[in-house]
């Protein structure tokens, strides 16, 4: 009898803590501080000169250095942030548009060689991209396009192309066959009813796709390296790796062009989350 | 089944459905145009390529080249580096598997637990941000927190008067695993977004009928949620594995392989030997290799787990 009153309160005491939900807050807390403090002590050491480096590195230390910016800035840090942002519009246009036609005929049109052609884009999962890296690299030569945005735009524009036709796939074929039906009663064209009634369900995950697309170009850096030796088309990746070189020894200015170079995509974060979030949380993204 | 009556209804006639059949499929070719005319130049021409001189000696420059059938892959059994840098893929491998999956699982898993709406929504969008911080300057902070001389992981051991016997990345013995443990705690925004749709597409009638018959916490997990998230799973699992053979950004950011080979991976190799060795022949077999690697094991991986959901499916 005792017993079980006091497990019986002993349960109502976890079921207390639960409900306030402490431990998950504890330890998704310590996470985040861990998962932030190297960004934490990017921002620290963007500020400080070389005697607060060495003094006091790890603590906020005055005054704060933001002269280091403009030094960073002066490092061609503005070029190559533009260079990449027109990879990634290029590489973004020649994969969401091709992508969502693929996409679409695979999920909600029934044509001959369907299964086939499908089968054939997400052999492309197995195909691992340093074996083609090289061969492609000949191919640029080859195409005379080496050193030209040309081939950024159409080798991004290619290599998103598998994933974002999968999950696009999957999202289009979980739409209510409804539309579809009532539409094609209607004598609606194939394009058009992709246009008018499909696109407007999917733009998060559009906007998702095309946002981790975004991500990955920004962040490439060994193909962009391969393909280009003009120091005028670096994209900011490819510019950071030789801004590191040169202020090796400055902590300061340093730290200053690595926080520049997040702030693009931070500020495209910034307006964007929502539709990101909302976007991955569809659940279109699975096997 | 409901498909096929609906079209039945609409469209009576027989050889109109043909005739139908026909238009769309001409409608499905033009749409796939733009798509495979990029994948045939980007991906399966230089796939082909790549296996195709994997026989040869072609050092990337023209006049071509010659055949020398299984020359390179036997250069590549008795070649030191290879082997090496095999050891250092699987260690690679074994821990992007690890470290994509589960730290990101339990991140979701305590997020779908909470019960505010808010604090769900502000843990989601904090752990998916870091990913506005470009690749490069994530590598290039590690590699400041790993040096030997002034970096935090030193100043933390001299802190506490402890020794610190490593040299870390320069450490021909251990780097490996300093390169690996870059990004601690290793959670993925993005992985955990992935996971915690995948809970929260959960039915909860499921979860109510399972907390009646008693299954709570860990054995819910167990039973309900983690089969059920099996989907997801292997999306992220597989991926990881792809990565982890292939990848080799910090060591192309970082290492380059050094010091020595101790961290060398087959990608870098195979970068090295090819681009700048001019053995595109030999760098074509070691991408042969690493693809019918990744082949074998993506099939594992597909075959060995099922989802119970894509049963439901079908």
């Amino acid at each position: 009898m005792t017993s079980t009153a006091m497990l019986q309160r002993e349960l109502t005491l976890r079921e207390r803590l639960r409900k306030a939900g402490w431990t998950q807050h504890v330890t998704l807390g310590v996470l985040l501080a861990l998962t932030f403090y190297p960004i934490v002590l990017m921002l620290l050491f963007s500020v400080k000169d070389n005697t607060q480096f060495v003094v006091q590195r790890y603590e906020l230390s005055f005054p704060l250095h933001f002269s280091n910016f403009p030094r960073a800035w002066g490092g061609n840090l503005f070029y190559y942030i533009i260079n990449s942002v027109a990879y990634v519009l290029g590489g973004l246009l020649l994969t969401m548009v091709p992508a969502v036609l693929a996409a679409y005929s695979f999920a909600r049109i029934k044509f001959f060689g369907r299964n086939v052609l499908f089968y054939m884009v997400i052999s492309l999962f197995m195909i691992p991209w340093i074996l083609i890296l090289l061969p492609a690299f000949y191919l640029v030569i080859d195409l005379g396009i080496l050193s030209t945005r040309q081939a950024f735009w159409l080798s991004y524009g290619a290599w998103g192309l598998p994933f974002a036709i999968f999950v696009l796939r999957t999202f289009f074929a979980g739409l209510p066959e409804d539309l579809f039906e009532s539409a094609r009663v209607d004598g609606a064209r194939e394009a058009r009813i992709l246009w008018s009634i499909v696109l407007p369900l999917s733009r998060p995950i559009v906007g998702t796709l095309a946002l981790l697309q975004t991500y990955s170009i920004w962040n490439d850096i060994i193909w962009a390296t391969t393909i280009n030796v003009n120091p005028d088309l670096k994209p900011i990746m490819v510019g950071l790796m030789q801004f590191t070189g040169l202020y090796r020894t400055q902590y300061g200015p340093l730290n200053a062009g690595y926080v520049i170079a997040s702030i693009p995509m931070l500020l495209l974060f910034a307006f964007t989350s929502r539709l990101f979030v909302r976007g991955m949380m569809s659940g279109a993204i699975r096997m | 089944m409901q498909k096929q009556t609906a079209a039945a209804t609409s469209m009576p006639q027989p050889s109109t459905r043909r005739v139908l059949f026909w238009r769309n499929t001409f409608t499905a070719w033009l749409f796939l145009v733009p798509t495979f005319v990029l994948l045939f130049l980007f991906s399966y021409f230089p796939a082909v390529s790549a296996l195709y001189h994997s026989l040869t000696n072609w050092t990337g420059l023209y006049p071509a080249e010659n055949f020398v059938l299984l020359e390179n892959f036997e250069e590549l059994i008795s070649d030191r580096t290879v082997r090496a840098s095999m050891n250092n893929m699987a260690i690679v491998m074994v821990w992007s598997l690890f470290s994509s999956v589960i730290p990101a699982l339990l991140v979701a898993v305590m997020i779908d637990s909470l019960r505010s709406d808010r604090a769900q929504y502000w843990y989601r969008l904090l752990f998916v941000a870091p990913i506005v911080v470009p690749l490069v300057v994530t590598l290039n902070v590690w590699s400041f927190i790993y040096d030997p001389d002034i970096g935090l992981v030193k100043t933390i051991f001299d802190a506490n008067g402890w020794e610190l016997q490593t040299r870390m990345l320069g450490d021909p013995k251990y780097a490996i695993f300093f390169l690996v443990a870059i990004g601690f705690p290793w959670v993925s925004g993005v992985n955990v977004l992935i996971f915690l749709a995948g809970l929260q597409a959960i039915d909860q009638e499921i979860r109510d009928s399972a907390q009646l018959d008693g299954a709570t916490g860990f054995r819910r997990f167990l039973y309900i949620d983690l089969p059920l998230l099996l989907g997801q799973i292997k999306l992220i699992g597989i991926l990881a594995v792809i990565n982890g053979i292939q990848g080799f950004h910090a060591q192309f950011i970082l290492t380059r392989g050094g010091p020595g080979y101790a961290t060398m991976v087959p990608g870098m190799w195979m970068y090295i030997q090819g681009y700048n060795y001019y053995r595109m022949g030999y760098s074509s077999a070691i991408g042969s290799v690493m693809f019918i690697l990744i082949l074998m094991l993506s099939m594992f991986i597909l075959q060995r787990f099922r989802s119970p959901a894509e049963y439901v499916a079908e």
